[in-house]
């Protein structure tokens, strides 16, 4: 379907193009999630196999951390599903703008990734499908074959923490982080959660302070302030 | 269950929740937006999980407080950050600079 589109359309060309710096991005990003999954002790098919079929960084790279924490597949789950829950509020955003019926829309809906439904916005409450599609294709393929780079480079490696390997997780979660923090909501959110998680991370079983955290952001249901509304 | 079947069980969930949640928007709703709260909620967890993230994966170690060269590693990808640093410059420079402290100390 997007190759087709790809072919087809100069605005999915275009939406390629404008992906290219994030799909670079991407491409190294997935080589070192390659080399963490192998270090964190995931079978490197494993990891290949989610890249092509979660496609979605922020959560692999958060189930990974918690099963190499030791943690249970039900945490390791339900941590991705909290990290990917932005998905759904994407999703009903960019909907009116996907054609067909239910499964063509369901299937349409799986082009979206951060950057490939940021470029799609066009800022007026609608989606350029073209874009949406042409701008993911790029960020797919860098996302995958990265992965595998970075998997045969993590089977290879005779002693990943000498390389400083363990720190990828928490400094690529930490780019994210500063990116989430647009107004002081957002940092009060992020320093309960840094609370809850190391208390509980100390107390509770691997994965559950990292989930408990997420309450938090529940803070969210208050009444909106007029400088919270100014800061976002 | 082994590590590698803990894996696979993971990656096939991931997979199946990862596609229903992007799935649920185009299908459920016909344009009808969450409302503002709800919205607020789900911009907001992010936020929160990640915070959690950086800190569990800095500090801690099978369940206790673990300070070595990671946290300055995670210091040091912060001032890359504070820089303007690209994300792949702050992987990078915070893999190389804890591989340094673990080579010097």
């Amino acid at each position: 379907m997007s190759t087709s589109t790809l072919r087809s359309s100069p605005v999915a060309r275009a939406g390629a193009r404008d992906a290219l710096p994030f799909a670079a991005a991407g491409f190294m990003v997935a080589i070192s999630f390659g080399i963490s999954a192998r270090s964190a002790g995931m079978p490197g098919l494993a990891a290949i196999a989610m890249s092509a079929f979660v496609y979605a960084g922020a959560a692999q790279f958060a189930a990974v951390a918690i099963l190499g924490q030791g943690g249970s597949v039900l945490a390791a789950v339900l941590a991705a599903m909290l990290m990917n829950a932005r998905y759904l509020a994407m999703g009903v955003a960019i909907g009116p703008s996907l054609k067909g019926g239910r499964v063509r829309r369901a299937l349409e809906g799986q082009a979206v990734v951060d950057a490939s439904w940021a470029l799609a916005n066009q800022g007026d409450g609608r989606f350029s499908r073209h874009i949406l599609f042409g701008s993911s294709a790029p960020q797919y393929v860098t996302w995958l074959s990265g992965t595998v780079v970075g998997v045969l480079a993590g089977s290879v490696l005779p002693d990943p923490e000498a390389l400083g390997i363990d720190v990828v997780f928490p400094a690529f979660f930490l780019a994210l982080l500063v990116g989430e923090l647009k107004d002081r909501e957002a940092g009060a959110v992020a320093i309960a959660g840094i609370v809850i998680a190391v208390v509980l991370g100390l107390l509770a079983p691997a994965g559950i302070g990292i989930l408990a955290a997420s309450v938090v952001a529940f803070a969210g249901l208050r009444a909106r302030r007029p400088d919270a509304e100014a800061g976002a | 269950m082994s590590a590698a079947e803990k894996a696979w069980l993971t990656v096939a969930l991931c997979t199946v929740t990862t596609f229903l949640i992007r799935a649920f928007g185009p299908i459920a709703v016909g344009g009808r937006a969450f409302g503002a709260r709800t919205s607020r909620v789900l911009a907001l967890l992010p936020a929160a999980l990640l915070a959690a993230l950086v800190i569990t994966e800095t500090v801690i170690q099978d369940g206790e407080l673990d300070v070595d060269a990671r946290l300055a590693g995670v210091a040091f990808a912060g001032v890359l950050l504070w820089r303007g640093a690209s994300v792949i410059w702050v992987v990078v420079g915070a893999a190389a600079f804890t591989a340094l402290l673990r080579l010097v100390f």
